[in-house]
């Protein structure tokens, strides 16, 4: 309780009454003069009930105290007492907590963002009317639904309480939708449900919220947090050099998030040991406190806002990288990356062609081990022993110029004017003539491909699956598609670099040196899943998937907290882990090499730039932000007038009912 | 008048008046009723010689007769400043009743003596006899007014003192007197009269319509008491009231006294009339 009123109003009301009401009720009661004929018999009286009555001193006070009450609570009236309380809600509410990364701050009364989260969120369940629902979600990368609508307060606390700290980067999409698609109104429902008041505890950097729209009730952002102090590692590249691919290259990049300068050192661990360490010098803040609290996270950092370390070192065998920044902020989470190389292993590949000069001539030149050549015919004709080991295709990459097939194990696969023959891909008409309409640069197949610069006479329409992804799009549909199906991975070309009869050129694309960037790129990227000399980064809350070997049902992992969870092989022989919830290494256990281990990194600059957002945004709807629970001030002066008024009622009714001396 | 001519005081005992009256005296005397005889001795009237007796047995008789005599009646009237209070005002009725049993004795040829009393003795109204002297009673009850402070010991004292002439005593008063009453009865009971004590209190003593914090003063010393009323004080009080009367009736009771207790809300016709007759002070 807190009072609006100066404190001095109050002491001056009660320097003005309760002490001369004392005063008079000490020195003399006012009393009706009446002559009778005689006091003897009233003397006897009063003192007879003197005499009886227990307490009499007390009882004799009672009035005075009463009077004192009626003052008192005046007084307090006087003083505009107000109560901190919830804000009077009605209507279901959706209490969303965020458990991202940048939760896990520990912010300067020693409890982290989400603890502080979680205590208010229990405030609310607190202070829920009676009858009143609520439902809990919890998001980072996605989103969970821990309670549907409920009014049992208990269940509400306790799944609350479950809340755990994870190293994802936070989303609200997601949640949004979840929380929506709970309030509104199930199908063939007649009666109107009301709209739902969304509640959403966070520090407020979700980068999708922006494009959140919020189609029915309110949305309260409640601001946790107030550090802004932290620097992370937001990028890390580890790889093999081709060349020397006993030689390993690690470039990381740290950022500086918070309002002053910092000076760090980054220090590189293989296999446990400290290998290097590199001074990054001083790193500039972002911005000043004020700016930090309303600014978005730009593309391109300030000057000298952000560090790039680079380590070369030799590894001529599989082992694990760990990058660590040194000194302390307010996320460690981010303060650490870790990477896993496998041994070094160059590319096998096979060309089926009925004959291919270009491709002939140039796939020896590509950072190969060996390029074996065969005809359609002797591809048919192998021994399964010689097109598999371990249950995989025994090339780690093959390419099958004008030619399709259904004799596909589980491998790489890349068509020039073919398709595999699984169901749901054809070959259709040929198109001739055509221009490329539109293409996607920022795969890494098409990196510093220049398409515009193709010419094809004629290629022939794909049918295609909808999970295939388009890489480059003619006026009819795709012409050079991805397609992951199982453990095959398959890149299809529409057109072949020769016409049918091959008697001339189809494309003067071979003739262009992008298409050996092009090839470059296309074997690395379909062989990248096989060598594991560029894993794919994972980040916390995405699913790995690893191979396992035939025969194998499940697999065991083991997560960096110690624990271990099991995952079943799908039939295809790969298995997928999703809960990635901890940045570290992911043991597997598996007797593939290269497929034993998975390294699970924040790296995201939005999730480490903690300063809690001023500037909360949506792309449309209700919206408040505030920095708290959202509690008002409840005037209490109304109370203490009736308590006033029940005083005096009760001192009216002692007095008139006589019952006191 | 004509219903008040009709009664007659009762005494209890056969008192010697001091004149010849209607009443029969203890003392032999003139009239019509034998009573006895004596011994002729030298200087007895000859008149009341039995000379028939001497006829028969030469002896001197003298025939004694019941002397009819006057009977004393004494009206003792508490005019103490507390007479002045209450409604009906006790003062007023008290000079209604002292002044109806005055008549009463009048008429009757009775001896009427008025006497008033508060903080000192009297005044007095010797006593008178004959019902055309009912003015003279009625002047005097008019000049006097309650006052001064009530002194029931001293004036029950004095007036024994001055009243030798036993009689019918009716001491009319609230006996709301500090200073006891049980003294000052004890002198009246010494003299050996035939004592009537009628208590008279008003409405407002029996059930005080009081209400709130009050000072109540005392009109005869102004003595004061701090009082609140409550339910339960004024329980209390009529209790102690209750008792109180009871105690006064037990002590007359005891003493040969006949106690009578009147509000002053009781029609003074009724009293007189209906109330004192069946209580015996009256026929």
């Amino acid at each position: 309780m807190k009072f609006l009123s100066p404190w001095h109003i109050p002491a001056l009301a009660a320097s003005l009454t309760i002490v001369p009401l004392v005063l008079l009720y000490f020195l003399k009661l006012k009393r009706r003069e009446l002559a009778i004929s005689s006091t003897l018999l009233w003397r006897r009286a009063v003192e007879d009930l003197q005499v009886n009555a227990p307490f009499q001193k007390l009882r004799k006070n009672l009035l005075l105290l009463l009077q004192l009450l009626v003052l008192l609570a005046g007084i307090v009236a006087l003083a505009e007492p107000m109560w901190s309380g919830a804000r009077s809600r009605e209507e279901p509410i959706v209490l969303m907590l965020d458990q991202s990364a940048s939760m896990s701050v520990v912010e300067a009364d020693g409890r982290s963002r989400l603890e502080i989260a979680r205590e208010q969120a229990r405030q609310i369940v607190d202070d829920l009317s009676s009858g009143q629902k609520a439902m809990v979600i919890t998001f980072a990368d996605r989103a969970r639904v821990l309670t549907t609508f409920t009014d049992n307060k208990a269940d509400l606390r306790r799944v609350i309480d479950d809340v755990r700290q994870l190293d994802a980067p936070g989303r609200l999409s997601e949640a949004m939708a979840l929380a929506e698609a709970h309030s509104a109104p199930g199908a063939g429902q007649e009666t109107e449900v009301p709209l739902s008041q969304y509640i959403v505890l966070t520090d407020g950097r979700l980068p999708d919220a922006a494009d959140v729209a919020i189609k029915r009730g309110e949305m309260e952002m409640v601001r946790v947090g107030r550090r802004q102090d932290n620097a992370g590692i937001v990028d890390l590249d580890v790889r093999r050099f081709y060349e020397q691919p006993e030689q390993v290259s690690v470039l990381a990049r740290v950022r500086n998030f918070g309002s002053e300068p910092i000076n760090r050192d980054l220090m590189l661990f293989v296999d446990g040991e400290l290998s290097a360490v590199r001074e990054l010098g001083r790193l500039e803040p972002l911005g000043d406190v004020e700016r930090l609290e309303t600014m978005t996270l730009g593309a391109v950092p300030p000057e000298g806002n952000e560090s790039i370390a680079a380590f070369e070192l030799p590894m001529p065998s599989a082992g694990r990288i760990e990058v660590r920044l040194s000194g302390e902020d307010a996320m460690p989470t981010d303060d650490r990356a870790f990477a896993v190389v496998s041994a070094p292993r160059s590319i096998n590949v096979l060309l089926v062609t009925p004959g291919n000069q270009f491709l002939r001539r140039l796939l020896p030149s590509m950072p190969v081990n060996t390029v074996d050549i065969w005809s359609p015919q002797e591809y048919e004709q192998a021994p399964v022993e010689k097109l598999m080991v371990d249950g995989r295709c025994a090339y780690d990459v093959v390419i099958f110029d004008g030619y399709s097939t259904e004799r596909l194990p589980p491998g790489n696969y890349f068509f020039f004017a073919g398709v595999p023959m699984i169901e749901g891909v054809e070959m259709g008409a040929r198109i001739k003539n055509k221009v490329f309409l539109d293409w996607d640069n920022s795969h890494p197949i098409l990196r510093h491909v220049n398409v515009e610069n193709i010419n094809v006479f004629n290629w022939h329409d794909l049918i295609l699956p909808r999970e295939a992804r388009t890489l480059i799009e003619g006026p009819n549909g795709p012409v050079l598609s991805l397609l992951l199906q199982g453990r095959n991975q398959y890149l299809i070309c529409a057109f072949g670099l020769f016409n049918e009869d091959r008697t001339y050129l189809n494309t003067d694309w071979v003739l262009d040196r992008g298409f050996v960037v092009f090839m470059y790129n296309a074997l690395r990227f379909l062989a990248g899943t096989t060598t594991g000399n560029d894993q794919s980064p994972v980040q916390p809350g995405q699913p790995f998937t690893v191979a396992a070997k035939p025969g194998t049902r499940t697999l065991e992992v083991r997560r960096p907290d110690g624990q271990t969870d099991e995952v079943e092989v799908s039939p295809g022989g790969l298995a997928t882990y999703g809960r990635t919830d901890r940045v570290g290494i992911y043991g597997v256990s598996t007797d593939i090499a290269g497929q034993d281990e998975r390294a699970v990194n924040l790296t995201d600059e939005q999730e480490s730039f903690i300063a809690p957002n001023r500037e909360f945004r949506v792309a449309a709807g209700d919206l408040t932000a505030t920095a708290g629970v959202d509690r008002t001030n409840q005037p209490l002066w109304p109370f203490f007038l009736m308590l006033l008024g029940g005083f005096l009622l009760i001192e009216w009714i002692i007095y008139n009912k006589r019952i006191y001396v | 008048m004509n219903q008040l001519e009709r009664l007659d005081i009762v005494s209890r005992k056969i008192f010697m008046g001091t004149m010849k009256g209607e009443r029969r005296s203890r003392r032999k005397g003139q009239s019509v009723e034998f009573a006895d005889y004596r011994n002729y001795v030298s200087g007895d009237d000859l008149r009341f010689l039995d000379w028939n007796i001497y006829a028969r047995l030469e002896r001197l008789f003298i025939k004694l007769f019941f002397e009819e005599e006057d009977l004393h009646i004494n009206v003792l009237m508490d005019f103490s400043k507390s007479m002045d209070y209450g409604q009906p005002n006790k003062g007023l009725y008290l000079k209604q009743v002292a002044a109806a049993l005055a008549y009463i004795g009048l008429v009757n040829y009775n001896r009427v003596t008025l006497t008033a009393f508060s903080d000192r003795y009297g005044p007095e109204m010797p006593g008178v006899r004959g019902r055309n002297l009912i003015h003279r009673v009625l002047g005097y009850l008019t000049e006097i007014e309650p006052g001064g402070s009530g002194h029931m010991t001293e004036a029950c004292r004095r007036f024994a003192i001055r009243h030798p002439q036993r009689g019918v005593v009716i001491l009319l008063s609230d006996f709301l007197d500090k200073g006891g009453y049980e003294e000052g009865l004890r002198y009246l009971i010494g003299r050996k009269y035939d004592l009537y004590a009628i208590q008279l209190l008003s409405p407002e003593e029996i059930d005080p319509p009081l209400n709130g914090d009050l000072r109540l003063r005392d009109i005869e010393d102004n003595d004061q008491a701090e009082v609140t009323i409550s339910r339960a004080l004024i329980n209390r009080y009529k209790h102690n009231l209750n008792a109180y009367c009871t105690q006064l009736r037990d002590f007359c009771s005891r003493r040969g006294i006949n106690y009578l207790f009147t509000g002053t809300d009781l029609p003074f016709n009724q009293l007189v009339l209906t109330y004192l007759r069946q209580r015996g002070l009256l026929k």
